[in-house]
């Protein structure tokens, strides 16, 4: 009886949990269905939008008359998405590189060297790092316009490349090495940069690696710097384009989203190992 | 295990990334060559002359009519409508046995008449015989009756004449008065009968002085006889004539009326133009035409086969009937110019104002009353600076073939406004600029 009993507490909680996943993933089928639905089927769908709410969003997960015609023009008849592609690789890349420059020896430093004000300087860091964009972004708007530097993507780029998550993250991989280990390759002769390269940056990669991953998908999906500090268009990520949308094209927006999330899947799947123990790092006590 | 999953993971990032790149450069390539590509034009401050240029042909000044023996049976005809002919030329032909055979019933017609004319004067002639001698006895009568009642009156006078005495003779004996005046009454009476008797006699002898009415019939039957005679002489004439109808004088047919088989009618075979009359030339031109032409203005004429021009004015100018919302103008051309037929081409020129902004008709388009001309703007786009289409309303004030002048405030000298395009374009369109 008691084993009847826990095989239907197993099957109730597998059930309960596949309920879970299932409404949390639920949003991405809806996006892959609806980039395989013509225009007609969405706008039957979609009609609701349009009434002023006067009747409810209908939806089917396997669409009607299943088409590849909007992945088709989007690939293939839009080179506006893919300006905004690069652009957003561009950006992603430019700060995730310049992040690596900057904020993992900054994070090294902060980890391994004992310097009076460091605690306070790294405490300062933190504080940096709480702030949202809409605190900074008046400052750093008029700093952009001193330097010249609005509506261009180093507008983007260089203050990111200064922020600091990535260095707190880093911070967390650093701290875990072992300071007898160091102290070991000092006596043995190594000098520091050789023990930042040869022992920080492998022993510490899962922090850098979970900050390459987190700094991804945060710039990847930014929205408020290009929309603040970017005027022309040709200059926008891809987040922006979306917005630019019609609900005219509605199947041609599911694709775009299904294709922008293409990137931001990959560099999760890759790194996932290493941002669960980058994430680990991040809450160990100093 | 796990390096061998990232190194396929990577493996098909760089795949991903590679088919971006790929898809980058097909679809710029596609959506480039799916663009429009216009030309464009600024406008220029031109004058807006307006050139009248309409064909028209040319008519005879006047017609003369051809006519022939009607009732005759038309065997062939030998012109059409628009054919040149010279006096004497062959118009038409009689069918030969027809017209025998109508002489022949014009003969009959005759022998049948003369007949009658013999009759009647037969007829006169008995009828003669005898009013003379009803005149003679209208005479006789008279004469005898005169003498009667004569006498009868002299008789009644006598009576009277008596009684008058006897009453003298008598005094004034009542039966002798009442006898005179039966006396007095008789020859009263005796004298009015003979006064009518006289008169009954007398136009007894008028009446047979009356002419015969047959005179009127012989004299009909004369000039109906004189009639068939001519009728023959004609058909004879004809006959003689093989049956050919000849042109009176040179022109050109401008009208026939019969068909071979017909009966010729008693109005015109056919018309031919009056050449003594200069020719004209008939146009026909729109309502937009007449804005800019006017009666008695000078047009230059330009007829078909003749290299130089003519200077004419309009002589008429009205309302066509047979063409709806056009007008009939007519051209009176110098004698011995033009052909009935031929056509002939008038223009005209009206200097215009001139207007600062003027653009082609082609880039001018009309919807419903509202004129609109297709702008190039520029703007920034994902592409980075782009080129689309705007619609522009517009007021022209003024048109020819070449040029539209636009009023100023929509547009001005340097808006780039659309003269052509590889495709159709509408309001919004990304399009190529050919420069």
């Amino acid at each position: 009886m008691q084993k009847v009993w826990k095989l239907f507490m197993k099957g109730f909680i597998f059930c309960f949990l596949l309920l879970l996943g299932l409404t949390v993933i639920m949003p991405v089928l809806l996006l892959m269905s609806g980039s395989l639905m013509d225009t007609w089927e969405l706008k039957g769908y979609l009609s609701a939008v349009f009434t002023d709410g006067e009747s409810f969003i209908g939806w089917r997960l396997i669409p009607e008359f299943p088409t590849f015609a909007n992945y088709g023009k989007l690939l293939f008849e839009t080179p506006q998405f893919f300006v905004l592609f690069w652009n957003s690789m561009k950006l992603v890349c430019g700060i995730l590189a310049g992040q690596l420059f900057i904020a993992v020896p900054a994070a090294w430093a902060f980890a391994v060297y004992q310097v009076k004000g460091s605690r306070v300087l790294f405490a300062l860091y933190v504080v940096l790092m709480l702030l949202p964009f809409q605190v900074t972004m008046l400052s750093s708007y008029l700093i952009l316009n001193e330097l010249l530097l609005l509506n261009t993507h180093k507008a983007i780029i260089l203050p990111a490349v200064f922020s600091t998550f990535p260095v707190f993250l880093s911070y967390g991989g650093f701290r875990s090495i072992p300071p007898q280990l160091l102290e070991a390759a000092r006596i043995d002769g190594a000098g520091e940069l050789t023990i930042f390269l040869r022992l920080g940056l492998p022993l510490g990669k899962s922090g850098l690696l979970s900050a390459v991953v987190l700094g991804f998908l945060e710039y990847w999906n930014m929205m408020e710097q290009p929309m603040t500090f970017l005027e022309d268009k040709s200059l926008w990520p891809l987040s922006l384009y979306l917005p630019e949308i019609t609900w005219a094209q509605a199947g041609h927006a599911f694709s775009a989203s299904v294709i922008t999330l293409i990137p931001a899947v990959f560099v999760f799947v890759l790194g996932q190992d290493y941002l669960e123990q980058g994430i680990i790092y991040s809450g160990l006590k100093e | 295990m796990k390096s061998q999953k990232m190194k396929k993971l990577l493996i098909g990032f760089a795949v991903f990334m590679v088919f971006m790149l790929a898809c980058t450069l097909v679809s710029k390539s596609i959506y480039a060559y799916s663009l429009p590509m216009v030309s464009t034009i600024v406008p220029e401050s031109k004058y807006v002359e307006h050139i009248v240029e309409t064909e028209g042909i040319i008519v005879a000044g006047g017609e003369k009519p051809v006519t022939c023996l009607p009732g005759l049976r038309i065997d062939s005809i030998q012109v059409h409508v628009g054919d040149r002919v010279e006096e004497g030329d062959v118009l038409f032909r009689i069918d030969m046995e027809d017209l025998e055979q109508l002489i022949g019933e014009k003969r009959e017609e005759i022998s049948k008449v003369s007949l009658n004319i013999d009759t009647i004067l037969e007829n006169q002639e008995i009828a003669q015989q005898k009013r003379d001698l009803e005149l003679a006895r209208a005479r006789e009568d008279y004469d005898i009756t005169a003498r009667l009642k004569d006498t009868e009156v002299g008789r009644a006078a006598e009576n009277y004449v008596q009684a008058e005495k006897d009453v003298q003779e008598n005094g004034g004996d009542e039966e002798l008065r009442d006898a005179l005046q039966s006396a007095a009454y008789g020859e009263a009476d005796a004298k009015a009968e003979r006064d009518e008797a006289v008169k009954q006699a007398g136009r007894r002898v008028e009446d047979a002085l009356l002419p015969d009415t047959a005179a009127s019939d012989l004299e009909m039957a004369r000039l109906e006889m004189a009639d068939l005679q001519d009728s023959l002489n004609a058909l004879q004439k004809i006959k003689e004539g093989e049956g050919v109808a000849a042109a009176p004088s040179g022109g050109v047919v401008t009208e026939i009326f019969i068909g071979v088989g017909d009966r010729v009618p008693d109005t015109a075979v056919l018309l031919i133009s009056d050449e003594s009359l200069p020719c004209q030339l008939k146009v026909t031109i729109t309502k937009d035409q007449k804005k800019y032409i006017s009666l008695g203005d000078q047009v230059s004429v330009k007829l078909v086969g003749k290299s130089k021009e003519l200077e004419a004015t309009i002589d008429y100018l009205a309302e066509s009937k047979s063409v709806p919302e056009g007008f009939a103008a007519l051209i009176n051309l110098p004698e011995n110019t033009g052909v009935p037929g031929v056509e002939g081409i008038i223009s005209r020129s009206e200097p215009g104002e001139k207007y600062k902004l003027c653009i082609p008709p082609t880039a001018l388009y009309k919807k419903d009353d509202r004129y609109y001309v297709y702008v190039l703007k520029e703007r920034e786009g994902i592409l980075g600076e782009e080129y689309y289409v705007e619609e522009v309303n517009v007021k022209v004030l003024d048109q020819n073939d070449n040029w539209a002048a636009i009023e100023e405030g929509a547009l001005d000298q340097e808006s780039r406004i659309i003269t052509s395009s590889t495709k159709e374009v509408s309001k919004g369109d990304v399009v190529r600029w050919e420069q």
